[in-house]
């Protein structure tokens, strides 16, 4: 049989639909799998616009198979008297199951003999169980806001408008708060509103294509892309395509159409940033470039109805107005050097306790420098400084304060219309970056400095405060903020931990004093949590990722190649036995003199030595893989010692020097990680 | 205004006037704060200017002002074709949405000094932002079980567009008179005051003032006034934070306190018309 389902709202938020339609079927699969109602050969399908949200299950059971239940009841001591007549008990039990007792059978168990009751459940149709599931899924969804809209009605994102629910063309008997399901679907809202009646799967497409709506979201977004480029090409133009963009537009049309639309020339003196940020972010507009790249003063827009001139005049007109904004305010901005932009810095609050932006700026310009120093580059010190001092400069400029999301890039632009060098404006524009998980991270050398000291600041300072996250509330951006860190930082090999916590720190100690100290205590454990929870994103072992943790961080970028190395080395029987080797060493272990080790102790120690010896070259070379498996060797030795030698001996010298030679095994298997933290007892 | 008063009024709304104390939306109207809370029904529409401090521009942006004007309108309980009545009203107005493109964006609006929030969009014509729709779920801070829909039209913003024109000042209200001609003078006095002038020693002891006088009026179970208080409080701090008078860590507590007067107002509000027995409740044809 088949099953179509199809949620109509109002106009949902762009971004939650398509994973809400997956969600629909996912829900109605699962119900259909449970109940057995499955077919191995069942297909699916899914449609998603700003206006619905469809699941189509096809290859379902007309129903479930009868089932044999079984019951046990009292057991016989209970169930009879002396005269094996039922007891209250029995009689009870027959009772509750609603069965004459002469329907129970009598029954023996590994636990004894007992009364059972066996009872034949017939399997229920289709439609009562996907009813049911319909009901389920309209509160399983997991939209990230959600509103009241009906009494006893599930919270939805907004008021459910219709349910199209149809099981091989009959309406099934569901409801979500006041609305009842249907055999009707609506078209465009203003082209084809409807209602329309539905037969099917294959009805519901055609119908909707009629209606002016596309609901094949894979297919709606292909034809916008293509539209966009075939409207462009006709101009002799590329358009600027991002992907988030062209999912956005996808969600917010059911019939897309796509036209260019122009502005005047003269606004192509705002800087490129302003142009593109004004069209895709505010008005969802694709920018148009030449064929050299230069952008063009057109732009393609995308309509969901109207005349496509009137669409078209309407645009122009609310672009015009935003470019005029953008171009008066850029040309304001001009009029003051950028290079004093920074004094504005003074009366703008970073956060309590924190000090102004210009505090900010003065710390960034120290930290920046620090942390090219403690990287080995010297070379790049004066650019950071410069690049530091004017790093949020442009948070005082009227375009960042309109288009709050060009911070960083509107420095870069302004410090070299100021006549900065060139690296400096770069390191600048590059200081926001990564924004997100998945941004790219700046080019050269000096930015990613620059853009670490920014997150590095902002870490001690918060987590000094103690405003650290608290669950899912994070609202100064600290996970964002150590993420983008640990990225950054796995550029940046040459850069040690401690002195780069020690440099952020001391920013503070002017402002909080003593306190500064706790950003050091604070910071450290906090770029912990948030390495391991992306290398667990990553797909690795959590176990493998705390034993590397557990041999602390001295240069960050080294984490995840030891992880990896690790991952890959933890293999086979003999790794297994290093593991329990290495967990007795670790529990034994005491620091100590090995002086007149002899025996199987000496052999041991000769081991060790080697290890080090050996393992100096490799972890040099940043060969961990290589360290590990060199280090698995060390099962055999301290197999044989534990063999041969009581550490724990009754002569305290004795018990010492075997004592202080496992710790020099332990720290020797705990270089690249943890080792005995693998073990299953940990 | 004429054309959207015609036709919320063949809708069944009782068409209201501006409340004449100063505020920052046409939400802190009475006739929308009070009446959308508790079952009655209630269906209202009217003009209201909204004072926004930090908005002026001196009166030389095309699109800002310290003073707009908003076309509001309150539907109680939300009817299940409100859309489709929207896209009537723009029709009524010259916006038909047969030849304009009109899209509903997500916007969720929130007003913290009023406790109240809700789930809607923004409508978009033409790419234009004209309108904020709104489901209320919640007014100072009272959830609220029968749902309310907010519509607020941008007037300035829409009789430009519809007359072509790119500033609002060079609307034409009749025949060879601009807006401008009306408001500009206004526009550039009150910039000048809200950033510049304002004394703020004078503002913060108002402030204080008015929130003394809306608890001592709510003492009394007078909840008008003491909501008028409300009203006033919320403008001085709009001033005072237009004038840079307000550090970011102080503005939570003042929109706490803020929030404190219009959650006492609302509840004095329902407690009265719950002792009344929610009289409307059934009473006007048109809205059941």
């Amino acid at each position: 049989m088949e099953l179509i389902v199809e949620f109509g709202f109002p106009e949902l938020p762009s971004g939650t639909i398509a994973p809400a339609a997956e969600e629909l079927l996912v829900s109605l699969r699962a119900a259909a799998e449970a109940a057995g109602l499955l077919e191995e050969d069942a297909r699916t399908a899914v449609y998603s616009t700003p206006r619905r949200l469809c699941a189509v299950l096809d290859g379902l059971k007309a129903r479930q198979s009868d089932r044999i239940v079984e019951v046990r009841g009292p057991s016989l001591k209970a169930a009879l008297d002396n005269e094996g007549n039922y007891t209250q008990a029995a009689l009870g039990f027959a009772r509750g199951q609603e069965v004459p007792p002469e329907q129970l059978e009598r029954r023996e168990t590994p636990t004894g003999a007992y009364l059972y009751l066996r009872r034949e459940v017939p399997g229920r149709g289709a439609g009562e169980i996907m009813a049911e599931a319909i009901a389920e899924a309209g509160r399983a969804f997991h939209f990230p806001r959600t509103m009241r809209w009906a009494k006893d009605a599930p919270r939805l994102p907004r008021p459910l408008g219709w349910l199209l629910a149809l099981l091989d063309g009959e309406v099934l008997p569901v409801g979500i708060g006041p609305i009842a399901a249907g055999r009707v679907t609506y078209g465009h809202r203003v082209l084809a509103p409807g209602p329309h009646e539905v037969s099917g799967a294959q009805d519901y497409h055609e119908v909707l294509r009629r209606s002016f709506v596309e609901p094949d979201r894979n297919l709606r977004r292909d034809q916008v892309a293509a539209m966009v480029r075939a409207a462009a090409a006709a101009e002799g133009l590329q358009p600027e395509m991002s992907l988030p963009l062209l999912e956005e537009v996808t969600d917010l049309c059911e019939w897309p159409q796509a036209f260019v639309g122009a502005f005047a020339a003269e606004y192509l003196d705002v800087p490129d940033p302003v142009l593109v940020a004004t069209m895709v972010h505010h008005q969802r507009f694709f920018p148009l470039r030449t064929a050299d790249g230069r952008l063009a003063a057109r732009f393609c827009a995308v309509r969901n109805g109207g005349d496509e001139a009137i669409v078209r005049r309407g645009n122009e007109t609310v672009l015009a107005a935003r470019l005029a904004d953008a171009l008066f305010f850029y040309r304001e901005d001009r009029k003051t050097a950028f290079a004093e932009r920074r004094q504005e810095l003074r009366g703008i609050a970073y956060a309590p306790r924190l000090g102004s932006l210009y505090d900010r700026s003065e710390r960034l310009e120290r930290l920046a420098a620090r942390l090219g120093e403690a990287a080995g580059r010297e070379d790049l010190v004066p650019v950071l400084e410069r690049a530091g001092a004017l790093a949020l400069s442009d948070r005082a400029t009227a375009l960042v304060r309109e288009l709050p999301e060009l911070e960083g890039t509107m420095g870069g632009v302004y410090a070299r219309l100021g006549g900065e060098d060139d690296a400096v404006a770069r390191a600048i524009a590059a200081r926001v970056r990564p924004r997100g998980g998945d941004d790219e991270l700046p080019g050269d050398e000096a930015g990613r400095l620059l853009a670490l000291a920014d997150r590095l600041d902002q870490l001690a300072g918060f987590l000094a405060v103690g405003k650290g996250p608290t669950g899912s509330q994070d609202p100064f951006g600290l996970r964002r903020a150590a993420i983008g860190a640990i990225r950054l930082w796995e550029t940046l090999p040459q850069l040690a931990l401690a002195p780069a916590l020690q440099a952020a720190a001391d920013g503070y100690r002017d402002l909080l004093g003593e306190t500064a100290d706790e950003a050091i205590s604070a910071v450290r454990p906090f770029l912990a949590a948030r390495l391991a929870a992306r290398a667990q994103e990553l797909g690795h072992d959590p176990r493998i990722v705390q034993a590397v943790l557990a041999s602390g961080i001295e240069y960050p970028s080294e984490v995840m190649p030891r992880i990896e190395a690790l991952q890959q080395a933890a293999q086979g029987e003999a790794w297994t036995r290093l593991v329990q080797a290495a967990r007795r060493a670790k529990n034994l272990a005491r620091e100590g003199s090995t002086e007149g080790a002899e025996g199987a102790e000496r052999e041991l120690l000769q081991e060790v030595a080697a290890l080090d010896a050996e393992g100096r070259d490799l972890l040099s070379r940043r060969d961990y893989l290589g360290y590990l498996r060199r280090a698995a060797g060390l099962f055999e030795p301290l197999d044989r010692f534990f063999a041969a030698a009581m550490v724990m001996a009754e002569e305290e010298d004795v018990r010492l020097r075997r004592q202080a030679l496992l710790h020099r095994a332990h720290v020797a298997l705990s270089r690249v990680a943890e080792i005995a933290a693998l073990s299953a007892g940990e | 205004m004429f054309a959207l008063a015609r036709f919320w009024a063949d809708a069944g709304c009782f068409i209201g006037q501006p409340y004449d104390v100063e505020k920052g939306a046409g939400t802190m109207n009475p006739l929308t704060f009070f009446r959308s809370l508790g079952p009655e029904p209630w269906r209202v529409a009217y003009v209201e200017p909204s004072r926004r401090p930090a908005d002026a521009r001196f009166g030389e942006n095309p699109n800002r002002l310290y003073k707009h004007h908003q076309y509001q309108v309150l539907l109680k309980p939300c009817p299940a074709n409100v859309q489709d009545l929207y896209l009537g009203s723009l029709a009524a107005i010259g916006l038909d949405a047969k030849v304009h493109d009109v899209r509903f964006v997500e916007d969720n609006w929130e007003a913290p000094t009023l406790g109240a929030w809700g789930i809607g969009w923004e409508v978009w014509v033409d790419g234009m932002e004209i309108t904020q729709f709104t489901y209320f779920q919640q007014m100072g801070g009272i959830e609220l079980d029968v749902l309310p829909v907010e519509i607020t039209y941008g007037l300035e913003r829409i009789t430009a567009y519809v007359q072509g024109v790119e500033n609002v000042f060079d609307v034409e209200v009749v025949p060879g008179l601009k807006y401008g001609d009306i408001v500009r003078r206004e526009e550039y006095e009150h910039s000048a005051y809200s950033f510049l002038h304002a004394d703020t020693d004078y503002l913060m002891q108002s402030f204080q003032g008015a929130e003394r006088e809306a608890r001592r009026a709510a003492e009394q179970g007078l909840y008008f006034a003491s909501y008028d208080n409300v009203l006033h409080c919320s403008h001085l701090f709009n001033v005072l934070e237009a004038r840079g008078a307000i550090a970011p860590a102080q503005r939570t507590e003042y929109i706490a306190r803020i929030r404190d007067g219009a959650r006492r107002a609302a509840e004095l509000y329902l407690q009265d018309r719950e002792a009344k027995g929610f009289p409307l409740t059934g009473r006007v044809a048109a809205w059941s």
